[in-house]
């Protein structure tokens, strides 16, 4: 299995402006949160007291940190645990929409299946296309933070501001696994779009019920979003190496079985 | 031509769901050959090719080409390397430009510009255009040239000449020729009888999923129905009338005759008259199946 380096050359052009679009909207979130920051750390004590009321599963649930005494422990309860992930999903579900179903719909797929390209090198050339746009995305809207607050004034641990770049690029990794899967599967990219969807909207459920609800406690287990915590990297300073392991596991399983899945499958045209 | 067998399907069986879209179909083309695949709409032309391009695989048979495995992944993808494919519908990105669809198919192939800067010239096609504005006769040109460009040995043409004008059918037909006498191998996917007729060496003729066996182009051509307009500079000639049961007249010097079969008869007559107009419209494959099979 290799890459097909005029079909990665060609993606990347195609997906571009996309990218940029949503690295740029991601830059701007950054230095908006940045820019207040300064107000929200003088409103510190009235924000800590009233995190302090509220039940520990709602602060869980939404990784609300107490006392936004740093700028990544701000970032991280306010920005990349909440709106964050929500921009990494829309980019990457729309790429992977269109990466293999829209082909399928427009035919597209045809003409690279006429081409000495298997369909093994074009879920793989898929793939690294969408590794590019997820570390893109991760640079701009995550690890720009690293210059950003020192253009501002602030002191930044780099090594914070990196590994919550390394837990966001597992979580997009394992998002665009599943993208991908979804959209092998459904030939159809508005399907796509619903199926991963529904599987991350349900996963998010699963996420709240178990935080809510402390019998219901081992739910959170089966989501995605209780291995992206970018609250927990802040507090113990340190990746849980757990959390990775599954995140690139949910990747690489649902890798694999997409590329089977394609290789076997008649492509309806 | 030559006996090598280039293309073998054999015993090719495919299912859509419950429907049995292909039933036990096979048929060799050799080396040098222009073999006709012809059938109406819908009868399993397109599924057959599209297991030869391995979109699809059949349940039961197996189809080789140059004695390989075409729905063997590693083998299939090997293969494109000698297959040039023209499919009966548009599959390319219609925001891409002809020049980047060129350019693309060359860097995959690993081969230089210039047959494609060849077909260019001849094919008379733009390269800055994109594809999404290209009119259908642009579009199936461009589908030729990227299907030429890296010189392959099996060309599979899946209705080439589908809603083109007559000029570019032509052009298509002289470059097909030429393909061939340089040694390539075509099968040509259509449902015009007379393409068929005018470009092919063999023949396989498919409905309804299986080949037909029991009917010939020469039986095919005999079934059909012509419908030949004819205006007459004076009054319609007294031995035309009643030519055939279905003629019937429009007007005192024009009249229309269902003619079954060869031409030859009308021509004749028409021939030893002063003709001021005439048209023929040549029967539909979908039409002459109807007429054997229902007959």
């Amino acid at each position: 299995m290799k890459l097909s380096y005029p079909l990665l050359k060609e993606s990347i052009k195609d997906h571009r402006l996309r990218w940029l679009t949503f690295c740029l909207i991601g830059l701007g979130f950054l230095i908006l949160y940045i820019a207040t920051f300064p107000a929200i750390q003088k409103s510190s004590a009235d924000y800590d007291k009233l995190v302090s009321t509220l039940p520990k599963g709602v602060i869980s649930a939404f990784n609300i940190t107490t006392g936004p005494q740093t700028l990544m422990g701000y970032l991280a309860s306010k920005h990349f645990g909440f709106t964050w992930p929500l921009m990494l999903i829309m980019l990457t579900v729309s790429y992977s929409s269109y990466a293999i179903a829209q082909g399928v719909q427009d035919k597209t797929l045809t003409f690279l299946l006429s081409l000495p390209i298997s369909r093994k090198n074009i879920y793989l050339t898929r793939l690294v296309g969408g590794i590019f746009g997820v570390l893109l995305f991760v640079v701009f809207s995550q690890l720009l933070v690293i210059p950003l607050a020192g253009i501002f004034g602030y002191d930044l641990k780099v090594s914070e501001a990196l590994l919550i770049g390394l837990l966001g690029l597992t979580f997009g990794l394992s998002v665009l696994g599943i993208g991908l899967l979804a959209s092998a599967i459904t030939n159809d990219p508005r399907k796509s779009t619903a199926a991963i969807s529904g599987v991350l909207l349900i996963s998010y459920v699963l996420y709240l019920i178990a935080s809510l609800e402390a019998n219901l406690d081992k739910l959170k287990y089966l989501s995605v979003f209780h291995y992206f915590n970018p609250g927990k990297v802040i507090l113990t300073g340190r990746l849980d190496s757990a959390d990775i392991l599954v995140l690139l596991g949910v990747f690489i399983l649902s890798s694999l079985i997409g590329v089977r899945y394609f290789s076997k499958k008649d492509i309806p045209m | 031509m030559q006996n090598t067998t280039v293309l073998n399907i054999d015993s090719v069986t495919k299912f859509f769901g419950k429907q049995k879209a292909l039933d036990n179909v096979t048929f060799k083309v050799k080396k040098g050959e222009i073999f006709g695949f012809l059938g109406p709409n819908g009868a399993g032309k397109s599924t057959t090719i599209r297991c030869i391009m391995d979109t699809i695989r059949p349940e039961k048979g197996e189809v080789k080409i140059f004695g390989q495995n075409a729905n063997r992944e590693k083998s299939s993808t090997n293969l494109k390397i000698k297959v040039g494919y023209v499919p009966a519908e548009p599959n390319l990105y219609p925001n891409w430009t002809v020049d980047r669809h060129i350019k693309f198919t060359e860097n995959t192939f690993s081969v230089s510009p210039n047959k494609s800067t060849e077909l260019k010239k001849i094919l008379d096609i733009k390269g800055d255009k994109k594809v999404g504005t290209l009119s259908t006769g642009n579009h199936q040109k461009l589908a030729i040239i990227l299907a030429l460009l890296h010189e392959p040995e099996l060309l599979i043409l899946d209705e080439p000449t589908r809603g083109l004008d007559p000029l570019f059918r032509t052009t298509l037909h002289q470059l097909l020729r030429k393909y061939q006498e340089g040694g390539g191998t075509i099968l040509l996917s259509s449902h015009d009888l007379y393409e068929v007729e005018e470009l092919c060496d063999n023949v396989a003729i498919i409905r309804e999923g299986k080949l037909v066996n029991d009917t010939s182009l020469s039986k095919l051509k005999k079934a059909g129905s012509h419908s030949v307009k004819v205006t007459f500079k004076k009054n319609i000639p007294k031995e035309l009338q009643g030519l055939t049961t279905e003629d019937y007249i429009i007007s005192r010097k024009t009249a229309t005759f269902i003619i079954k079969g060869e031409l030859g008869p009308l021509l004749d007559i028409l021939a030893k008259n002063e003709v001021q107009d005439l048209s023929i419209s040549s029967p539909s494959l979908e039409d002459i199946f109807q007429e054997i099979y229902t007959s």
